[in-house]
């Protein structure tokens, strides 16, 4: 998994490329956390996510309870036919901002 | 008709043998991603067989040995008969069966979400049947897999 910044202002976007695992989860919401504070808007770009088991979405969950305590918005853009299912199949498609 | 049954090999054994931590899903993680590119599985299929196996992995990484270390023993079969992919997981741990695990509640807000359950909530659904039963002291949790129709 690889993992790019892009920050502008109170907007971050992390561009998140691979899969988002058992292994690589823990890198990734350490990788967060050091780049949240001050954030308001959050884009996960998921263009290069090959797919996410539950140690992934357990890293969005908390992202997102961040953002929403922060009176911010998490959202995820051009995730993959695959990943969506991932999304609807546990419900977070109604809950997340997807793009 | 005598059901064949082909065994994977893991640097020539029939099984892979790892210390059960959740790093140690790399090793497998590849081993499984040259299986499916050997049988040419369906992109889709490869996918849901690596999340069920993450979820599987993880859960015996987390659970199955509070007291110390131990490991996981993976076997992985090809049966030609219902061309289907037999994932075998067994490990010495604490006696636990994870289709006993409660089903998450998906329709609640995200924030009052808890994560727990709902990676054996994906497996049920990725896998055609997900089986458990304890041996000889072991949890063997077997994942099946038809590789030939189109996944739901």
């Amino acid at each position: 998994m690889e993992v790019k910044f892009n920050k502008q202002d109170s907007t971050l976007t992390v561009a998140i490329s691979g899969n988002i695992d058992t292994v690589t989860a823990p890198e990734l919401d350490t990788k967060l956390q050091e780049n949240l504070s001050g954030i308001k808007d959050l884009i996960l770009d998921f263009a290069a996510v090959d797919y996410i088991s539950s140690a992934g979405l357990r890293v969005i969950l908390m992202a997102n309870q961040q953002l929403e305590d922060a009176d911010g918005t998490m959202t995820i853009k051009n995730a993959n036919d695959d990943v969506r299912d991932v999304f609807e199949m546990t419900g977070f498609d109604s809950l997340l901002n997807l793009d | 008709m005598t059901t064949e049954i082909k065994t994977f090999c893991y640097n020539g054994n029939p099984q892979l043998i790892v210390p059960a931590d959740r790093g140690e899903f790399a090793t497998l993680q590849q081993w499984l991603l040259s299986i499916a590119a050997e049988l040419d599985m369906q992109e889709r299929i490869r996918k849901h067989l690596m999340i069920c196996c993450d979820e599987i992995f993880t859960n015996i990484a987390s659970y199955a040995y509070p007291e110390g270390n131990g490991s996981v023993t993976v076997t992985v079969e090809f049966v030609s008969e219902t061309k289907s992919l037999r994932v075998i997981f067994s490990d010495s741990g604490t006696a636990f069966n994870p289709l006993e695990i409660s089903e998450p509640d998906t329709s609640s807000a995200l924030s009052e979400r808890k994560v727990g359950g709902l990676g054996m909530f994906m497996v049920k659904k990725m896998m055609d049947s997900v089986e458990y039963c304890r041996q000889d002291g072991k949890n063997i949790l077997t994942l099946t897999k038809c590789l030939e129709k189109q996944d739901k």
